[in-house]
């Protein structure tokens, strides 16, 4: 039973593939493959940051705001300002990171819950680029980022989709095959017994909330970096798509726990069934109905299965 | 009551977005008026074609005036009063029409405007038009507000006797709530620019697909506006239409113009209704290296994305521009007339203009009015309204 859970979206997924590799013949091509992998890098990095505070039962609301924010900072510092892309890249995960670490000094620190904090700071931010961009789109991102974001890197790959799989690969390592994983496990279950042993639950805590901001503002500038310009609007679409794979992801892989490739493979899974749905022609609702189809009936049935390897959260 | 407004924050909000991202216009607009047509269909390929090159000549050029002629006495409107109910004056574009509208009135005609911004909130406008009637407003215009939801307030204020002005709703002169008039950007005009601009560079052998946003109101106009245009130009061509809503712009833009592209290379002519709705798909286009594959083609010219015009890689090919100085100055003329009694214009036909691969140069600096490169509308305005 246990197997069947923890590979039944594999499978699911490999059956949505068979089924429109059947029903249409543009499905089933490498420029499909290319197209699922490369489009969906933001999506993906956006899961990873959600699944990580997610792992230590943080909500973060304020991702989309982190990767709409993330983008023009990003785009106004290299397009506007004319710096170099490297020091814009970096200024702007420093301040994301410092984004965290305010929704982490008042969620942990002060007890606010997250959920709440998040939602405030995340209104806060949402005005703020606003304000940076003059509520324009900003352009003039150096030709250098773009060609970085956007030119064949591997396979026809473009190097974020790498950069999205190596955090997989870290977040995968961090979190099932180091004591500090082991110690975000044991805070999700229980943050009071995880204090009376002896660990640092504030800390591990407020490092989760400042890895997601610090990933969201990465989701923004590879937003920017591929779009070749940043809309001060578009973070706030990213929002539900995220947690939508870090739960969908909680049910693979690694049943009943946030994890990296589980939420890899619910991200896939929902751009496959999106791109297959479009290959037949239905855009626009049926896609919705699909995304939360799916997270509904994979959550549904695994708690069915397992009973109690949801996160608490679901 | 209370629980329809609530329900209708979020279309006004899905409003809001839009205009937004499009740096524009887009609103309430019943989609039989979308079926208009620019002329009789044609009876050969060819002739297609030349139609459609003539018109894309012409909106080449700079926007040639097609205003009213007809007059209007101001002269006895000093000290009338007027509230602009603005949907959200956070967005640069209507912050710059209620100030350029708040400054023509004042300049020409003596005529306060008392400018409320609604915040993208129903209630908030609801008391707009409520602080209009209790302050004995002459006239109220509502911006990018659809009429049918706020029925029962122009009803009240036409009961007070305050005269009634929508805007930006969607089709110019469009007035099927009791208003007394509606001063828009045409959209169906833009939908068919796009269709003959496809027409004319496709040389009658286009395939394409119309994305729309249905959630926007003046989507199926426009977005009618360019199908129709193009089966009756080009017998031969092939439109489809998908709808994607705002809120899945990020995420299904890209995966639906790879997957066009992928199931049918032919199908080349991607049709967004917005510059901002095509973005994310202009980056989709980018990581598959398709710019020179595809020809991406929208409204706004918004600064910041119409520049993309210049670059090959990113599919953008066209670009339809509205000119919003234009419009501030039809929407000032608008409030003239119906303050003096005079009869309404339906159609002020404000400026539009095509940007693309033959005029990109043009779009140089933060001016963007100068890209559009007309200024009749300065002197031909002021000329009509006489003392």
């Amino acid at each position: 039973m246990r197997v069947v859970e923890r590979y039944a979206v594999l499978v699911v997924w490999a059956l949505t593939v068979a089924f429109f590799s059947l029903r249409s013949d543009a499905f089933a091509s490498t420029s499909t493959i290319k197209l699922i992998l490369s489009t969906q890098t933001v999506i993906l990095i956006a899961s990873l940051g959600v699944m990580v505070s997610l792992a230590v039962q943080e909500f973060d609301l304020s991702i989309g705001s982190v990767v709409g924010f993330g983008g023009c900072l990003v785009a106004v510092l290299d397009g506007v300002h004319g710096w170099a892309p490297g020091p814009a890249i970096v200024l702007t995960l420093i301040v994301c990171a410092l984004v965290g670490a305010v929704n982490a000094a008042v969620s942990v620190f002060i007890g606010v819950p997250s959920i709440i904090v998040t939602l405030g700071t995340g209104t806060l931010l949402a005005g703020i680029t606003l304000g940076i961009s003059d509520s324009k789109v900003v352009t003039g991102i150096s030709a250098k980022t773009v060609r970085f974001m956007t030119d064949p890197f591997l396979f026809g790959i473009s190097a974020p989709f790498y950069c999205g799989l190596l955090l997989c690969l870290i977040a995968w390592f961090v979190l099932q095959h180091t004591p500090l994983g082991r110690r975000m496990i044991f805070i999700a279950e229980s943050r009071e017994v995880a204090r009376l042993a002896g660990l640092r639950v504030t800390l591990i805590r407020a490092g989760a909330l400042v890895a997601t901001a610090t990933l969201g503002g990465l989701a923004g500038i590879v937003l920017a970096g591929t779009n070749s310009a940043a809309n001060p609007q578009a973070g706030a679409y990213y929002l539900l798509p995220a947690f939508a794979a870090a739960f969908l992801g909680s049910t693979t892989i690694v049943p009943g726990r946030f994890n990296a490739w589980g939420t890899f493979v619910a991200v896939y899974f929902l751009t496959t069934g999106i791109t297959g749905l479009q290959y037949l022609g239905y855009a626009g609702w049926p896609e919705q109905v699909f995304y939360g189809g799916s997270l509904v009936a994979a959550v549904t049935l695994s708690h069915l299965a397992g009973h109690s390897r949801l996160p608490r959260f679901a | 009551m209370a629980r329809f407004r609530t329900g209708v924050v979020l279309p006004v909000l899905t409003v809001l977005a839009a205009f937004s991202v499009t740096g524009c216009s887009d609103e309430q607009t019943p989609t039989t008026a979308a079926t208009q047509s620019a002329g009789p269909a044609v009876s050969n390929a060819a002739d297609g074609v030349a139609e459609a090159q003539k018109i894309v000549d012409q909106y080449r050029q700079p926007p040639v005036w097609q205003g009213p002629d007809a007059p209007v006495n101001i002269g006895s409107l000093a000290g009338k009063k007027v509230t602009y109910i603005s949907v959200s004056n956070s967005i640069p574009v209507l912050k710059y029409w209620s100030d350029a509208v708040t400054r023509l009135l004042q300049q020409y005609g003596g005529v306060q405007l008392n400018v409320v911004d609604a915040k993208g909130s129903v209630d908030e406008a609801n008391k707009g038009f409520d602080q209009a009637i209790a302050q004995k407003a002459d006239a109220i215009v509502f911006l990018a507000l659809p009429p049918q939801l706020f029925q029962a307030q122009i009803n009240r204020a036409k009961a007070a006797g305050i005269k009634v002005i929508s805007a930006q709703t969607g089709i110019p002169g469009k007035r099927d709530a009791g208003q007394d008039a509606e001063v828009s950007f045409d959209y169906v005009k833009v939908g068919q620019i796009i269709g003959d601009w496809v027409v004319a560079d496709a040389k009658g052998q286009a395939k394409g697909l119309v994305v729309s946003s249905d959630d926007v109101p003046a989507s199926q106009p426009q977005a009618q506006g360019t199908l129709n245009e193009v089966k009756r130009l080009c017998p031969a061509c092939d439109m489809t239409m998908k709808d994607v809503q705002i809120p899945q712009w990020q995420t299904s833009i890209p995966t639906l113009f790879q997957t066009t592209i992928n199931s049918d290379p032919t199908r080349t002519y991607l049709l967004p209704l917005y510059d901002g709705q095509s973005l994310p798909g202009l980056g989709a286009i980018r990581t598959a290296g398709a710019g020179s594959k595809v020809k991406v083609g929208a409204f706004n010219a918004t600064p910041g994305i119409v520049e993309q015009l210049k670059d090959p890689a990113s599919g953008l090919k066209l670009e339809v521009g509205g000119h919003n100085e234009w419009w501030a100055y039809a929407c000032t003329d608008t409030i003239f007339r119906v303050l003096a009694g005079a009869t309404p214009i339906d159609n002020y036909n404000v400026g539009l203009r095509i940007f693309d691969s033959t005029n990109s140069n043009i779009i140089q600096g933060n001016d963007e009015f100068a890209w559009y490169g007309s200024t009749d509308y300065r002197t031909k305005f002021p000329a009509l309204w006489t003392k």
